[in-house]
């Protein structure tokens, strides 16, 4: 018998626990003819606000050990173009649309959430109060719990729809910040968002980043995000989407193990367009073969002896 | 002339190194069977290949042009050995197995109506340009090539073009073969015949000053050009806007999307 793979989040029903992850999948059709879209749990869209964005001045990625930088700074073509463009192809999609959003206050939060929430294509949010590369909003809300519960709780009132809120490592409390969140309304949280990080040219002395100070991804921070996600799941029982890091169904079953209840895919696309397409195969081979019925029975299964 | 790939969409497979050739001194050429690709393939174009190791280092795909098509599934890229990535990619060995996706990106359009096809090409930048070169010759335009590099050890031969007819003008730096001086003064000596430049289309692909120079050519003699341009990517498919250049309105253009192969005004401007 096929394991149980959906998840709920809020009001939200998965048909599996792979999303991919915010900036990394674009608005899905990029990616149509490279890996199979349907199979997905929900897609992630690029980070969307009010107004149109033009981003941080190139050049904007830098590859590092196991992972890369990026300071692309939340370019996008704003809400309105967003909804006329980008979202009638993927609520064609059988994956859920997740709307990943980011404003510079919380007025406009609010705004993008109202205006989210009248769209029957989109079935959640994602609030981006993490983000490492813009100067206003992004990770200054994501690192004060108290404004972190603010912007939460502004979205709260304007979406009945499953709200997730994606927060920031680069926080000295992060279980905090993320308690805080859960009890302004959030029905989910995405651990962890990029890690502040910089490279500089040994040689010539040029930093490698127009932007200077970029967020580190892939691989090299999964360690980080696997203590974020066991850190937080001790103590807020809403439901936990780890990301950071996740290549394979090994590094998805990692999460599980340490309390996520779903899985976002995020650089690893960029190599291999299938990644998320081999954790969905993998983790469901691993049920079946561990004699699991559902994904659930999955979640928070670790061992304290090492 | 791209309509049909673009509608079908770029195809990652799983491809087959079948041969491995010395170009010169720091660049391989590797011959990769991967038949539904080269099918979809068009001069200027390119390809990512994924690192051929296990784990997660290095990390990110590597786009490379596609320099030309072999025939039978076939098709070769050129690798310059820049760094672990290229070198890993370059020291690849026949029956080795190579996982790509593409073809990728917006390659050269000809004019209907030129007749004659000047190419300028900056040392790996000739990738794409020979590519080009054999098809516009097949298609009975003529053809000149200006090929420039540092020094001669850094100079490839590329026996196909002269079996088409194409013209090679080779420029090395130090004048240790060819021409002496700068692959542009060659151009610019070239076309300063005005009579030469009646339905002239001209492609340059290589270092930034370089394509900014013919651009600048281009502009003083009226002629359409346009320039194959390199950045740093991670996605290659238009997802990520991390390659994302400045052109000279302050526009940002996505290489991987809008490029690699641009008019020469959209970057440099009129």
């Amino acid at each position: 018998m096929k394991p149980d793979l959906s998840v709920r989040i809020g009001p939200l029903l998965l048909q599996n626990p792979v999303m991919t992850a915010s900036g990394t999948f674009g608005f899905a059709t990029e990616y149509r003819s490279l890996m199979d879209v349907e199979a997905l749990g929900a897609v992630v869209t690029k980070g969307v606000s009010l107004q149109p964005r033009s981003g941080n001045r190139p050049p904007r990625i830098w590859e590092t050990p196991s992972g890369m930088l990026n300071s692309v700074g939340l370019e996008n073509p704003g809400l309105e173009e967003f909804l006329r463009t980008k979202l009638p192809a993927l609520a064609a999609m059988r994956p859920r649309v997740i709307v990943n959003i980011f404003g510079a206050n919380v007025e406009e939060f609010s705004q993008l959430a109202a205006r989210l929430d009248e769209q029957p294509g989109v079935d959640g949010l994602e609030v981006n109060i993490s983000c490492p590369n813009v100067s206003r909003g992004g990770v200054a809300f994501g690192a004060d719990p108290q404004l972190a519960a603010e912007v939460t709780a502004a979205v709260r009132r304007s979406t009945r729809k499953a709200l997730l809120v994606k927060l920031t490592p680069n926080v000295t409390d992060l279980v905090e910040v993320a308690r805080r969140v859960a009890e302004a309304g959030a029905d989910g949280l995405t651990l962890i968002n990029t890690l502040r990080a910089m490279a500089i040219d040994w040689r010539t002395g040029r930093v490698r980043l127009g932007n200077v100070i970029g967020g580190l991804s892939g691989p090299a921070i999964r360690p980080v995000a696997v203590r974020a996600v066991y850190e937080v799941s001790r103590t807020v029982k809403i439901p936990l989407v780890g990301c950071g890091g996740i290549c394979t169904w090994q590094d998805a079953v990692e999460f599980f193990r340490a309390g996520a209840s779903a899985v976002q895919v995020g650089s690893a696309t960029f190599r291999n367009p299938r990644a998320a397409n081999e954790v969905l195969l993998g983790i469901e081979k691993f049920l079946t073969d561990e004699g699991m019925r559902s994904i659930g029975q999955l979640v928070g299964r670790v061992e304290m002896e090492p | 002339m791209e309509s049909a790939a673009a509608e079908a969409g770029p195809v990652l497979e799983q491809g087959l190194v079948v041969e491995s050739r010395k170009l010169c001194v720091d660049t391989t050429v590797l011959t990769i069977e991967v038949p539904r690709l080269e099918a979809l393939t068009h001069p200027g174009q390119f390809v990512m290949l994924i690192p051929p190791v296990a784990g997660s280092d290095p990390f990110l795909p590597r786009p490379f042009s596609v320099h030309r098509l072999a025939g039978a599934g076939r098709l070769e890229v050129m690798i310059q050995e820049v760094g672990r990535g290229s070198s890993l990619l370059a020291c690849m060995q026949p029956k080795q197995p190579l996982n790509l996706f593409g073809p990728l990106g917006r390659g050269f359009a000809v004019p209907e109506s030129c007749r004659r096809v000047l190419l300028v090409g900056g040392g790996a930048g000739v990738a794409p340009l020979v590519f080009l070169a054999e098809q516009q010759a097949r298609a009975g335009r003529q053809v000149t090539l200006f090929y420039g590099a540092a020094v001669a050890c850094r100079l490839g031969e590329f026996p196909s073009l002269a079996a088409l007819g194409v013209e090679v003008i080779t420029v090395t730096e130090d004048g240790s073969v060819g021409r002496r001086g700068w692959v542009t003064e060659a151009l610019e000596e070239y076309i300063g015949d005005a009579e030469v430049l009646d339905a002239t289309y001209l492609a340059a692909c290589g270092p930034m000053a370089m394509l900014e120079r013919c651009a600048e050519l281009a502009r003083q003699k009226a002629l359409f050009c346009q320039v194959s341009v390199e950045s740093r990517m991670a996605c290659g498919v238009g997802a990520c806007l991390g390659c994302s250049i400045k052109a000279v309105n302050g526009r940002l253009l996505r290489v991987c999307q809008e490029g690699p192969v641009f008019d020469s005004v959209e970057v440099f401007g009129r």
